[in-house]
């Protein structure tokens, strides 16, 4: 019995120590890796990455990271058609795509890679071989052997709200006696108070017009209804009418209705008004809109700020650095609004997959990329990317070095992370403890470090913002059953979905800014809506998910 | 010529006594109006982008720089370093480009204006055809594939080398702005065809191909094209003409510059201030060739469209 | 080189038959001269040709180019379905004819307005304005457009128009948002930016006219406008001619640089355009759609090409080079 003791905690030893000697004899590779939305402007900052270079070294390779924004997706997509893609490359997985993937045989089969070298990937195989990460498998490609992908799971540690808006205070004051507005018509009534004294009422974040998202918050929401054409999420521009989780549940598309009709005839009114900006859809969101915000010619300002961090890093950036000296209660956090005393829903999962990573097929080395995998997460992985030691908070390292070194890649909001491989393993970017637990638990439990590292000022927005949200959040979020992340929508979906985008960005474009009559040019836009495949997209959506509740 | 035609006119009025009647007065206003047009913008944004911000809020014509000159928003600019180094990217391709351009072009302009010479005439129809005709933005994207040229700095430089426009302004050029006479003097005389080319006909187009050089190094500089299409995000191969439409539309670009400026211990920049000194910046290594440019352009270009 | 003397006068005459390998002696240097070109136009200009099969295929990247299916027509069929490509479509050719009606026709005539200024010096100072902004790229063009038409919002003063239809007591009017004005200010900012340049070929065309025939004219009577109609525009016609069958040959393409950077969500109505709506479909934000981008510009290119084909017919009657 001894003996054989003795024998495995040799092995184990001379594993542990052939192991990383193995990884040292590997050839050197180049991987690039890219992501959505980040920047690689700073040379300097990225040649003296501290984080890069310790991966680099340790998984022996030479990282490259790309990113952009507007077409991004498609510039990922042409360059894997193309045979040229990066050697690991995120996208936001849609059933259809991945089977498209690998019916053209575009990406590896990952779990075949793993499978064949349990001892040179622990973690990724007891990944791979969960039986949620299997039932994920089964879902996107029909075979729960195969895994295409690397899933990273999006969860909340509480039930979280993302479309209240943040007031600067001294125009609240000076228009609203500093009354935090709580009902859709005391809102107008704020931002028309705005517009009279020479201030735009009130910026959503709208990406140029084509994100509808914080409208549809603020306005629709309340009114019952949803401006949103189907996008994201199936249930996206749907409202619930029959009885959630039963057979009876049924979805309506809502994006056509009369209900969404008034919405915009509202934000029309608003914007001749002059409560929302000219310049909207002309000018950007985070660089001209934070201006003028700081600038202090916005009353309000909705970036996703019910999510707690959102709010301080909004305080600490623009509002600080154009006011050094700020003091927090300089800005205050909205609430949702209601009509008739009610909230109206909004629709959310408790966790969901989030990205979806690919190894494409051009590339000669995938075992070298899941090396690379392996290695971010296992714990000496998941330790260097999210400042812990073991899964502890490290105290040495505080935001300043973070700082300096995510200020290289466009943030520097004081996150103790690295922005780049923070949202592989949990869509949240927090950590996730693969070592100890498995992975549906570990992704669905993720290691929130944010409160550790904040220093007090930080803190307490957070605190607030959180205590703000919790007001109304129980109120207004309707989680949604856990089938509801299994839904499918048919490879046609996203044809008829692209159109209604389309087609929406254009009307609503035109209504709001006055260039369309909304009274005659509704019907044009229901016309359109039911050309494109309106009803037959309601149907699909309802199928699938009856289909998926079945299950 | 105009004026010989003036001084012979019959009717004789007090204004054309002067040298002047309506036509002229509409004439030199049209003109001018016109000219204002052109010129004013870049003068209000050099005007703008060196007038402090608080003064240019206030609006105006933005004449002169009231206020005083603050040259803070080109500090920033210039302490960004991916906009020195863009600036390298976009002079080293200039330079390769035109280089290769000019020389490839008139080369072949050269040899295609010999319509006598067996084949020339099919390869002047191949030439001219594609200025109708390409295979499209995929096509060019998986052959450059092919290649190896996607995300490569060469993109930028190999693919316009034979340039098409040029070309038949140069054809047109030796073929009908060249005294032929000269030509068979030289042949005469015991020159070689090659002797030719480069003690005849080079030095007297010279003109002509220093305007088209500069031509082609003006589309050069101002081309992003090439790297949004094929390259899509390599930071070090960024070209100016990037950079400065990303100032104009995207915001990470945006926040960098603004961050720099921050770090020099400056208040946040507005966005519309930065994007007037970029623009600027875009602008000055145009103008700096621009007077020498100007030399050549009516003796350099007659285009040969007459028959003569 | 013993032939020199006979390659000399009449180089026709050598067309007789002496044999390909003298042929190729006496005229190597100018095969020579054209090679690097020929070379470069047969990779980079034929070379993308073979991908137009992609217009007939539908594109499997596991088969590749040669390789994926026949689907005969289906792109096509697929493309006239698509109202998107008919309002691109629809655009490019109305936002082309604008350009043709407007801005051609101010081309030739600011031509013949600049020669006619009287003063050598101020002619000069007015082509270098004119000509200049021609140099600068459209990003920076656009970007001025931008700063010029801003609207003004309810906390600023917005663009330099704006200010002064407000300081004239007018009402601001949303330029960049307006689809009804969209046309015009493509029309309006090309003028701007490109007639200086195009004054170029016209000019030297004048330049090169007989001073005799107009002091014929001035002693026949006739007045300078006379002149102009009768002497100056028929003179510069066969330049006139060329620089139009250039722009018919674009009647279906479009100034992408111009319109990509101008036009915003707003007025994709009137001012989306087939190039933007193929790189759109093709790499910029709106799906990946290779084989209708390849049928679109298969579509585009063979139209250009019957107009081009049309219009040089009827150009090589009148007495001009033609571009073939």
């Amino acid at each position: 019995m001894k003996k054989a003791l003795l024998i495995l905690i040799a092995l184990v030893m001379t594993l542990s120590l052939a192991l990383p000697a193995m990884a040292e004899g590997r050839q050197k590779v180049t991987i690039r890796f890219a992501q959505f939305g980040n920047s690689t402007d700073d040379v300097e900052g990225m040649e003296n990455d501290p984080i890069k270079k310790a991966i680099e070294e340790a998984v022996n390779i030479e990282l490259e990271y790309d990113t952009g924004t507007d077409g991004f997706i498609e510039r990922m997509e042409t360059e894997l058609y193309t045979g040229g893609a990066a050697e690991l490359f995120c996208s936001f997985g849609e059933t259809e795509k991945i089977q498209k993937y690998v019916e053209e045989e575009l990406v590896y089969d990952l779990a075949a890679i793993v499978n064949a070298e349990p001892d040179r990937y622990p973690t990724l195989y007891k990944i791979m071989n969960a039986p949620e990460y299997k039932a994920y498998n089964k879902l996107y490609t029909g075979d729960p052997e195969k895994a295409y992908a690397f899933y990273s799971i999006f969860s909340f540690a509480s039930p979280i709200y993302g479309g209240v808006p943040a007031y600067n205070k001294a125009i609240l004051d000076e228009v609203n006696e500093g009354k935090v507005p709580a009902t859709l018509d005391e809102f107008t009534a704020f931002m028309k108070a705005c517009a009279e004294k020479g201030y735009v009422g009130y910026w959503p974040r709208n990406s140029k017009l084509t994100d509808w998202t914080y409208f549809n918050f603020t306005f629709a929401v309340p009114m019952g209804t949803s401006i949103m054409a189907p996008t994201g999420d199936a249930w996206t521009g749907f409202v619930q009418t029959g009885e959630l989780g039963t057979e009876n549940e049924k979805w309506e598309l809502k994006t056509t209705s009369e209900e969404s009709k008034e919405v915009i005839k509202l934000l029309a009114d608003l914007y001749a008004a002059g409560g929302l900006d000219k310049n909207l859809g002309i000018k950007g969101d985070f660089d001209d809109a934070y201006s003028d915000f700081a600038a202090g010619k916005i009353g309000a300002a909705d970036f996703g700020f019910g999510f707690p961090t959102q709010f301080a890093d909004f305080f600490n950036r623009p509002w600080k650095e154009a006011h050094p000296d700020a003091s927090t209660d300089e800005l205050v956090l909205g609430t949702a609004l209601t009509v008739d005393g009610k909230y109206g829903d909004v629709y959310s999962l408790l966790n969901w997959v989030s990205y979806h990573y690919f190894v494409p097929t051009s590339c000669d080395y995938p075992d070298r990329v899941l090396d690379l995998i392996e290695y971010l997460a296992s714990a000496a992985g998941q330790d260097l990317i999210h400042n812990t030691t073991n899964y502890e908070y490290r105290e040495d390292q505080g935001s300043e070095f973070w700082n300096s070194v995510n200020s290289a890649y466009g943030y520097n909001d004081g996150r103790c992370k690295y922005v780049w491989f923070a949202p592989m393993f949990a869509g949240g970017e927090y950590e996730v403890d693969f070592t100890n637990r498995d992975w549906w638990d570990a992704s669905t439990h993720p290691i929130d470090n944010s409160w550790h590292w904040q220093d007090a000022e930080y803190a307490s927005l957070v605190a607030y913002s959180m205590s703000v949200t919790s007001q109304f959040v129980g109120d207004l979020v309707v989680d949604l059953p856990q089938y509801y992340t299994r839904i499918q929508l048919p490879a046609e979906a996203a044809d008829i979905r692209a159109k209604l985008a389309e087609i929406t960005n254009q009307y609503l474009t035109q209504m709001i800014g006055g260039q369309m009559d909304i009274e005659t040019g509704w019907a044009k836009y229901q016309a359109e809506y039911e050309a494109a495949g309106a009803l037959k997209l309601e149907q699909m959506v309802n199928d699938a998910i009856a289909a998926a509740r079945a299950e | 010529m105009m004026e010989k035609t003036q001084e012979s006119h019959g009717r004789v009025s007090m204004l054309q006594r002067l040298g002047f009647n309506f036509y002229d007065v509409f004439v030199f206003l049209f003109v001018t109006i016109f000219a204002l047009l052109c010129v004013y913008p870049m003068w209000y944004v050099l005007v703008a982008s060196v007038t402090p911000y608080s003064e240019f809020v206030k609006g105006g014509l933005m004449l002169w720089p009231s206020g005083g000159v603050d040259l803070q928003y080109y500090r920033a600019i210039f302490s960004t370093r991916s906009f020195i180094n863009s600036m390298w990217i976009s002079a080293s391709k200039t330079v390769l480009s035109t280089v290769s351009s000019v020389l490839v072009t008139a080369a072949m302009a050269y040899g295609v204006s010999k319509t006598h010479v067996k084949g020339m005439k099919v390869v002047n129809a191949l030439v001219v055809f594609n200025l109708f005709f390409s295979g499209g933005l995929i096509p060019q994207y998986m052959l450059y594939k092919d290649l190896g040229l996607i995300r490569s700095y060469w993109v930028m430089v190999l693919p316009g080398m034979l340039n098409i426009t040029y070309f038949i302004i140069m054809r047109n050029y030796y073929s009908y702005s060249i005294p032929k006479s000269l030509e068979e003097a030289a042949l005469l005389d015991g020159c070689t065809e090659v002797g030719t080319f480069f003690r005849v006909v080079t030095p007297i187009s010279r003109s002509m191909l220093a305007a088209i050089a500069l031509f082609i190094a003006v589309i050069n500089w101002n081309d992003y094209y090439s790297y949004m299409m094929f390259i899509g995000n390599k930071t070090n191969l960024q070209p100016f003409a990037w950079i400065l439409r990303r100032m104009l539309v995207d915001q990470t670009m945006m926040n960098q510059v603004r961050k720099g400026a921050m770090s020099l211990g400056s208040q946040p920049p507005p966005p519309m201030a930065l994007r007037m000194s970029t623009i600027i910046c875009a602008m000055l290594p145009i103008m700096c060739v621009y007077p020498f440019l100007q030399r050549y352009f009516t003796s350099g270009i007659t285009l040969g469209a007459v028959k003569e | 080189m013993s032939q020199k003397t006979s390659a000399i006068a009449q180089p026709v005459l050598n067309k007789r038959k002496t044999g390909f390998i003298t042929y190729i002696k006496k005229y190597w240097f100018l095969y020579m001269l054209i090679l690097p070109g020929f070379i470069s136009m047969v990779i980079f200009d034929y070379g993308p040709m073979y991908g137009i099969q992609l217009a007939f295929k539908k594109y499997s990247p596991k088969a590749g180019v040669w390789g994926s299916q026949w689907i005969g027509l289906d792109n096509f069929q697929r493309m006239i379905a698509d109202p998107s490509f008919v309002r691109a479509f629809t655009n490019t050719i109305i936002i082309n004819i604008y350009h043709l009606i407007f801005g051609f026709t101010f081309n030739v005539f600011l031509a013949l307005m600049l020669n006619e200024l009287k003063f050598r010096k101020y002619k000069s100072v007015m082509q270098t304005c004119v000509y200049l902004p021609y140099f600068l790229s459209w990003v920076i063009f656009s970007g001025l457009v931008q700063v010029f038409l801003e609207s003004p919002g309810t906390a600023d003063s917005g663009g330099l128009v704006n200010q002064l239809i407000a300081m004239a007591g007018g009402q601001p009017i949303d330029f960049l948002k307006r689809p009804e004005l969209f046309r015009g200010i493509l029309v309006i900012s090309s003028i701007i930016k490109t007639s200086g340049y195009s004054t170029i070929v016209y000019l030297a065309a004048i330049a090169g006219i007989d001073p005799a025939l107009y002091e014929s004219a001035a002693i026949d009577g006739a007045n300078r406008k006379d002149a102009l109609i009768h002497i100056t525009f028929p003179r510069i016609l066969p330049s006139v001619v060329i620089m139009l069958i250039l722009q018919l040959a674009g009647l279906f393409l479009s100034n992408f640089d111009q319109v990509y950077n101008l036009y915003n969500n707003y007025v994709l109505s009137t001012g989306d355009v087939l190039s933007t709506y193929i790189y759109r479909i093709s790499l910029g934000g709106g799906g990946t759609d290779f084989e209708l981008s390849t049928a679109m510009n298969l579509i585009m290119n063979l139209m250009g090409l019957v107009v081009v084909g049309i219009t040089n017919k009827y150009v090589s009657k009148l007495d001009v080079q033609g571009i073939f």
